[in-house]
C-alpha cells in the first residue's frame, strides 16, 4: 500500500503524480504481450495435457493393458489397479492450470468451474484419442527412442511405455512358440533378466476362437498361473499399427 | 472541465489517447463510490484513502487495457474489489482464498430483479442496518447490487463469476441478511 505524503485526498495526489510525470501509463502493447504470453503459456499446457493423454493411451496399448477391459469384472478390477494413476493426475493438474490461466478471460470466468474442465477433459480426450489412434505420432517417437534416443524425460517415458503389468497381478505377456487344440505356448524375453521373462502354457478360455492363434503372434493373457500353466480368463492378441511385435 | 458530461467511457477514449488531465473527471466521478465501497471491507478510513489512492494509479497505469466497448464502472471496481481483499486478507493473515464453491456448478443465469425505485430505497436502508452483521462475500454482492447500483452483469465482471452465481449469492446474501434481523428480533420489512 502507499502512503500518501501531501495528505491530499487521492484525486488531488494522483493527478500531481501525473503532471510531474512520476505516474505514466503502460503502453498498449505491453497489455497485447502479457495477453499473448498468456495465450501462449495455455496452448503450451494444453499441447502437453493433449500429449500425457495420448501417451497414456499408447502405453496402455503397448502394454497390452487396455485389453483388460474387455476381460470382464476380473479384467476390469486388475486394470484399475495397473492404470497410470499417477499420469493422470499430473494430467489433471495441468488441466487445472490450464482453467486457472483461461479464468483471466471472460469467456471462462462467465462459465463454471465444472463446465469448463468438463469441456477441456472432452477437448484434450478428443484430440489425443485422434492423435493416438490415426496419426503416428507417438509410434515414430517411440521406435525413434530404440533407435536412436530421445532427450530426458522423453526417453523415460517411451523406456516405461510397453511395459506389462507385473505378473503377480496375474497378467502375462508374449509371443506364441506353439501351439495345439486347447493350449498355445508363450515366451517373453526382452533380454534383460527380469522377472517378466519367462515360458507358459496358456490354457484358451472356452469362448475364444483358438483358430486365430497362430506362432508368431503375439498375445496378452490373464490368467492364473500354477507350475508354468495359466488358466486364461482373458486372451488378447497384440497388434501395434499393423505390426506384429 | 471539457467532457464533464461525457460517459465515463468517452472520458476514458480521451485518456487513453494521451489527455491525462481528463483522468481527474473519472477520479471525481469514482473517490466517494469507491470509498463508500472500501468502508464496506475496511473500518480503518485512512487505510480506505490509501487504498483508493492505489486504485486510481493501478486504473491510470493500465488504462491503456480498458475495452472501450465495455462499461468502466465495472472495470474500475474490479481494480478496487482485488485492491480491498487484498488488504483485507493481509489483515487477516490468511495469505490464500479459499476457493469459491458456488462457482464450480452452473447456475441458471438470474433476470436483474424487477424493483421499483421505493422497494430499492427500503432495501438500502435495511442493508445498510444490517450490514456488518455480515460476511464479506454476502456484504459486497449486495453492496454492489443495492448500493452501488451495479447490474448483475457488471458484478459478474467486477467479481469473475458466472452471471447465474450472482443470482445465487444476492439470493443468499438476502437471506443472511432476512436471519440476522430475526436473531436481533428487528423487523425485515420488505
Amino acid at each position: 500500500m502507499t502512503s500518501n505524503p501531501h495528505e491530499k485526498n487521492p484525486k488531488d495526489a494522483v493527478l500531481d503524480q501525473i503532471r510531474a510525470g512520476t505516474l505514466t501509463m503502460r503502453p498498449k502493447f505491453y497489455f497485447f504481450l502479457k495477453a499473448l504470453l498468456v495465450a501462449l503459456v495455455a496452448c503450451v499446457v494444453l499441447a502437453l495435457s493433449i500429449f500425457l493423454a495420448s501417451f497414456i493411451v499408447f502405453g496402455m496399448r503397448l502394454s497390452g493393458s487396455d485389453a483388460l477391459l474387455s476381460f470382464g469384472s476380473r479384467g476390469f478390477i486388475v486394470f484399475l489397479q495397473v492404470f497410470p494413476w499417477l499420469l493422470v493426475l499430473i494430467d489433471i493438474g495441468l488441466l487445472i492450470l490450464l482453467e486457472s490461466l483461461l479464468r483471466r478471460f471472460r469467456f471462462a470466468y462467465s462459465r463454471s468451474v465444472l463446465y469448463m474442465l468438463l469441456a477441456l477433459i472432452v477437448i484434450v480426450g478428443s484430440f489425443s484419442v485422434v492423435i493416438e489412434r490415426e496419426g503416428h505420432f507417438h509410434e515414430g517417437l517411440f521406435e525413434h527412442s530404440r533407435r536412436e534416443g530421445l532427450p530426458p524425460p522423453f526417453q523415460n517415458f517411451y523406456e516405461g511405455a510397453p511395459t506389462p503389468p507385473p505378473h503377480d497381478l496375474g497378467v502375462y505377456r508374449g509371443i506364441v512358440v506353439s501351439r495345439d487344440e486347447d493350449t498355445f505356448v508363450i515366451t517373453h524375453d526382452d533380454f534383460d533378466h527380469d522377472e517378466d521373462d519367462g515360458t507358459w502354457t496358456v490354457l484358451i478360455p472356452e469362448a475364444f476362437d483358438e483358430t486365430s492363434i497362430e506362432i508368431g503372434d503375439r498375445f496378452f493373457v490373464a490368467g492364473d498361473e500354477e507350475e508354468g500353466i495359466i488358466r486364461a480368463y482373458g486372451i488378447k492378441e497384440l497388434e501395434f499399427k499393423g505390426k506384429r511385435r | 472541465m471539457e467532457g464533464a458530461e461525457s460517459t465515463d467511457e468517452a472520458i476514458a477514449a480521451r485518456v487513453q489517447k494521451g489527455d491525462a488531465e481528463q483522468f481527474g473527471i473519472l477520479m471525481e466521478r469514482y473517490q466517494d463510490k469507491l470509498m463508500r465501497y472500501g468502508r464496506r471491507f475496511l473500518a480503518d478510513r485512512e487505510d480506505v484513502t490509501d487504498i483508493v489512492h492505489d486504485v486510481f494509479m493501478q486504473s491510470y497505469k493500465n488504462i491503456q487495457s480498458f475495452d472501450l466497448s465495455q462499461r468502466f464502472s465495472p472495470w474500475i471496481y474490479r481494480i478496487a474489489h482485488n485492491a480491498f481483499v487484498n488488504e483485507l486478507r493481509r489483515k487477516s493473515h490468511r495469505p490464500f482464498a479459499l476457493p469459491d464453491f458456488d462457482t464450480f456448478v452452473g447456475y441458471v443465469p438470474y433476470d436483474d430483479p424487477a424493483e421499483g425505485e421505493r422497494e430499492r430505497a427500503d432495501m438500502k436502508r435495511v442493508i445498510e442496518r444490517g450490514l456488518d452483521r455480515l460476511r464479506s462475500g454476502e456484504r459486497e454482492i449486495l453492496v454492489l447490487f443495492y448500493l452501488e447500483e451495479l447490474s448483475y452483469k457488471e458484478i459478474a465482471d467486477v467479481l469473475q463469476i458466472p452471471l447465474g452465481t450472482v443470482g445465487v449469492r444476492v439470493s443468499r446474501a438476502k437471506a443472511a441478511l432476512r436471519k440476522a434481523y430475526s436473531d436481533l428480533n428487528l423487523t425485515y420489512d420488505l
